[in-house]
């Protein structure tokens, strides 16, 4: 087994945080790092620790969740935020989808839920809920490309289409019939060409440009 | 009556709030304890909280309050009472306040039962 996951838990509910701690401590796999308790925290833990990913709620004092998504994936693009709130705040959850977040959870997730959907956003993957996922991409698709990018190979538009429908890298390497290194390649080209700083960014650009049709989704 | 679709039952219920408090406690007993003191604290707050915004027709502040109960609640293993949360918060947010009323008395009901098991 190699270094395991390094997570950041933001969270203005000592309760919660705590309680997610507790979740995850027998899992080898995945490390709590640090813990904070409002949005400045969490850029300050980020730019500090260098986590893999942060479990970051979304209602936080004096910097909300969402404006801290976008300052910490500014600095560093390369960090999973998987979003961690309770029910409702569509509109939040969207907004820090739109801002880079990978994955969304309620904080009623059962234990192996949040653990797969560290492991998830630790690989750089989305980990949304289906029941989630069509809102997401309905209020996105609506919006207009803003990138130009590069023109794309046709085998990593085939990569691209298929990252957008969700699939892991290992799943698209079983599709494809080619290497997982391969894909983590083409999604690296990928997000150079068109300029993203992660999957959810890649998988926009394929909806509004029409690569991708929701409906396919 | 409890949607049992969306709701855990009792048994669940305790289990799952078990299994968690077991959890807390392997980081130790000062975490555990400090963890319930939060929770009876905040909760009691949050339920002053409601009733207070309800009385004077403040939906999105009874909305506040049920979804930092309703959190707390989810990740101590309380689903019954992060449920019903769940259920006030979205008709404050949509301004069904008398919806509200009702569902208060429920959310009173699961947090008194949560109340029992962590401090009895």
């Amino acid at each position: 087994m190699g270094e395991p996951i390094r997570v950041v838990v933001v969270d203005d509910h000592f309760v919660v945080r705590k309680g997610v701690c507790a979740l995850l401590m027998d899992a080898e796999d995945i490390t709590v790092v640090g813990e904070g308790g409002n949005g400045w925290e969490a850029v300050e833990l980020a730019r500090r620790l260098r986590p893999q990913v942060i479990l970051m709620d979304l209602k936080l004092p004096e910097l909300s969740g969402v404006e801290a998504i976008q300052m910490i994936l500014a600095e560093q693009p390369e960090t999973g935020i998987l979003v961690l709130t309770a029910y409702g705040l569509e509109a939040q959850i969207l907004a820090s989808v739109e801002a880079g977040a990978l994955g969304y959870l309620t904080k009623t997730a059962e234990r192996e839920e949040l653990l797969a959907a560290i492991r998830r956003v630790g690989l750089g993957e989305l980990y949304l809920p289906a029941s989630l996922t069509r809102q997401v991409l309905t209020h996105l698709h609506a919006r207009p490309a803003r990138i130009a990018p590069e023109t794309l190979t046709a085998r990593e538009e085939e990569v691209l289409r298929l990252l957008t429908r969700g699939r892991s890298n290992q799943k698209i390497a079983e599709d494809l019939g080619i290497s997982e290194i391969t894909v983590r390649t083409h999604v690296s080209h990928i997000l150079g060409k068109l300029d993203a700083s992660n999957r959810v960014q890649a998988a926009l650009y394929a909806l509004r440009s029409g690569l991708v049709l929701l409906e396919d989704v | 009556m409890k949607d049992r679709a969306t709701e855990p039952t009792e048994a669940v219920e305790a289990d799952e709030l078990g299994q968690r408090l077991a959890a807390l406690q392997r980081l130790g007993q000062e975490t555990l304890a400090a963890v319930v003191e939060e929770f009876l604290a905040r909760g009691a707050a949050s339920l002053e909280a409601m009733q207070s915004a309800l009385a004077s027709g403040d939906g999105e502040a009874v909305a506040d309050a049920a979804h930092a109960l309703g959190g707390s609640s989810g990740v101590l293993g309380a689903g019954a009472l992060a449920a019903a949360c769940a259920k006030l918060e979205g008709w404050a947010r949509e301004g069904d306040l008398g919806s509200c009323t009702v569902r208060l008395a429920t959310v009173e009901q699961e947090y008194q039962t949560i109340c029992k098991r962590l401090a009895p």
